[in-house]
């Protein structure tokens, strides 16, 4: 079990992890998300013991970890560029944890294959790190880090250098892995996909704050703020007052969810929970219409300026006439709101 | 594609060539010549005593610097990539200093220090310790002028390296020391070789310094260097030429042992 007390870290003047209050049980898989600089891999390193916070307290098992070294925290930690032992081989690097603890060569032997086995290169011991691709170089970083039999492993980024195609194809495996050994894991990743593919729980962070901690279908559909309503997919968002009782975006006029608050809103819509079709008059006009695979995105402008986004399978019967110049009726069909003033 | 492929000014090549050739090849050309006109005298020179006096003090002075740098710069570069503390860019600054300094100076800084009516001249001599017109005199210059050359070549590559290999030894359990040995250390073995031979050539051809400090007394503070200089004063050619030629002999090897380690650490 983790847990994390209030920990705070500074670089110079800039808070980059501020007051962080986390708990993971044993045993989960839980992802850290949030956009680049927002603190994630400072956090994952602070329970590393990489990084020291200024305050806070980090237990590891019932254990204060403050006081303990990074060798003594019995974790494992996978780097986003690897972090090979260049000058080892894959045998070597997988072993050089048992080495520096002592265990005698043929059990270290033994244990480094099987590790090898576990993520699928066997055979491959003897080679280079700089014989090897991105993906079987991540997956030796992982076998090195399991070597040592972490009580927790924590990766950052760990599928960020890898090509797209392998990252999905790792981001499957780490979740079999994970659900085969059992050691609880934290890992931290920009790509919402990817958190969601993966974890068990996902962590929501921002400016060195936890936004809010959730399963992906809770976040997904209770965002707590709208930076996380915005965050877990394409949303438009707006500013909207509330006009007898009903919420004014530009030309639309929307049912409030709290239909008694004062002052101005922020709304988010996300891009699927809205529909347009082709009609004249209408509250906006489209702009571009762009084909995406499976989906087509279309982009338009509401009378006044407002951009509005919007994605549609891509064989939706609302699709026809919406072509570039065409006038358009909106129906949102879920909605979030916030006062302005507490989610700037 | 490469920069190879595309098309060179014809003469440019043949232009470095003789810049190259002219400055270097010239002058080793004219040293080789001497020696083989006189190679009866330049032997007998090169074998007596004041020669191989001044030549094996002239190989301590370089083993000692080598020595010496391989340990405490290593370390200083070390401290200076991998610590944070106050004054640490003055270090880094201060290391580069003797680079900027001419050697007659440092031999004068040092005699300023240590000479007669020196700084320091109390306190050694209470210790019984010479400094200035010798030996220890001689180590202080050499340890300085070579300073430098190690410092700045691990910097530069531990600072090329980064910190993730070693932070992830010491997730698996390695102590800071393990993780020196285990992985800076190899890691850092080609710019060791490289600036141990920058060490030894500069320090085989130290002049100015270890001149001032030393005095350049037969049988005490003579180097081979030093031995040159007085052979062409005293128009001793033979023994001028032969004792360059060692020189130019010993830095080549020192280079050629060197490149051949870092082959072998590369592979």
């Amino acid at each position: 079990m983790i847990r994390l007390h209030r920990v705070s870290k500074s670089f110079g003047s800039v808070r980059v992890v501020d007051d962080v209050d986390l708990t993971i049980a044993k045993g989960e898989l839980v992802a850290l998300l949030g956009p680049s600089g927002g603190g994630k891999s400072t956090l994952l390193r602070i329970i590393a013991g990489l990084e020291t916070a200024d305050a806070g307290e980090v237990w590891i098992d019932d254990v204060r970890a403050n006081d303990l070294e990074a060798r003594q925290r019995r974790v494992g930690f996978v780097f986003q560029h690897y972090a090979l032992f260049r000058h080892m081989t894959v045998a070597d690097n997988v072993e050089f944890g048992l080495r520096v603890r002592g265990v005698d060569p043929a059990e270290r032997r033994r244990r480094a294959e099987a590790l090898l086995d576990l993520v699928g290169l066997q055979g491959l011991g003897d080679r280079y790190p700089s014989q090897l691709s991105g993906g079987q170089r991540q997956r030796v970083a992982l076998a090195r880090a399991l070597a040592p039999e972490p009580g927790l492993l924590l990766l950052d980024e760990p599928f960020g250098a890898v090509d797209a195609k392998v990252r999905e194809e790792l981001r499957v495996w780490l979740r079999r892995l994970h659900d085969r050994i059992g050691a609880t894991t934290i890992f931290v990743t920009h790509d919402r996909e990817e958190a969601f593919a993966v974890a068990d729980r996902v962590v929501l962070v921002r400016h060195g704050r936890i936004e809010q901690v959730g399963t992906p279908v809770e976040v997904l559909d209770e965002p707590a703020t709208e930076f996380v309503a915005g965050f877990l997919g394409e949303a438009n968002h707006f500013e909207a007052e509330l006009v007898d009782g009903m919420l004014q975006i530009g030309p639309m006029r929307l049912p409030a969810p709290d239909p008694t608050h004062a002052g101005p809103l922020r709304v988010v819509v996300r891009s699927y929970d809205l529909k347009i079709w082709a009609q004249e008059p209408g509250v906006g006009v489209v702009d571009r219409v762009i084909p995406l695979g499976d989906r087509v995105r279309v982009e338009s402008t509401l009378d006044g300026g407002v951009p509005l986004l919007a994605h549609f399978p891509r064989r939706s019967s609302l699709l026809r006439d919406v072509t570039p110049g065409a006038r358009i009726n909106v129906e949102v069909t879920q909605l979030r709101a916030w006062p302005a003033a507490a989610s700037p | 594609m490469s920069s190879r492929s595309r098309p060179m000014q014809p003469w440019l090549p043949r232009v470095a060539f003789l810049y190259a050739a002219l400055l270097i090849l010239l002058p080793l050309a004219a040293l080789a010549y001497g020696v083989a006109e006189h190679l009866g005298g330049t032997w007998r020179a090169l074998t007596s005593g004041p020669a191989l006096d001044a030549l094996s003090r002239t190989i301590t002075l370089a083993t000692i610097a080598l020595a010496v740098h391989l340990v405490l710069g290593v370390m200083t570069a070390w401290v200076v990539v991998r610590d944070d503390f106050f004054g640490k860019r003055a270090l880094v600054w201060l290391a580069d200093v003797p680079l900027a300094m001419s050697p007659i100076t440092i031999g004068l800084a040092f005699f300023v220090v240590f000479g007669r009516e020196g700084w320091l001249y109390p306190l050694f001599t209470q210790l019984d310790l010479k400094v200035v017109f010798a030996f220890p005199g001689l180590v202080l210059v050499t340890l300085f002028v070579t300073l430098p050359f190690m410092i700045r070549e691990v910097v530069l590559l531990l600072e090329d390296l980064g910190t993730s290999e070693e932070e992830a030894a010491a997730t698996m359990g390695a102590s800071p020391w393990q993780v020196f040995v285990h992985i800076t250390l190899p890691n850092i073995l080609p710019a060791l070789t490289s600036a141990s031979a920058l060490v030894v050539a500069r320090a085989l051809g130290e002049f100015g310094a270890v001149l001032v400090i030393g005095g350049a007394i037969s049988g005490e503070t003579d180097t081979a260097t030093t031995f040159v200089f007085h052979a062409i004063e005293e128009r001793q050619l033979p023994a001028a030429y032969g004792m360059s030629m060692v020189l130019v002999a010993l830095s080549v090897a020192a280079f050629a042992t060197f490149s051949a380690l870092r082959r072998k650490v590369r592979s």
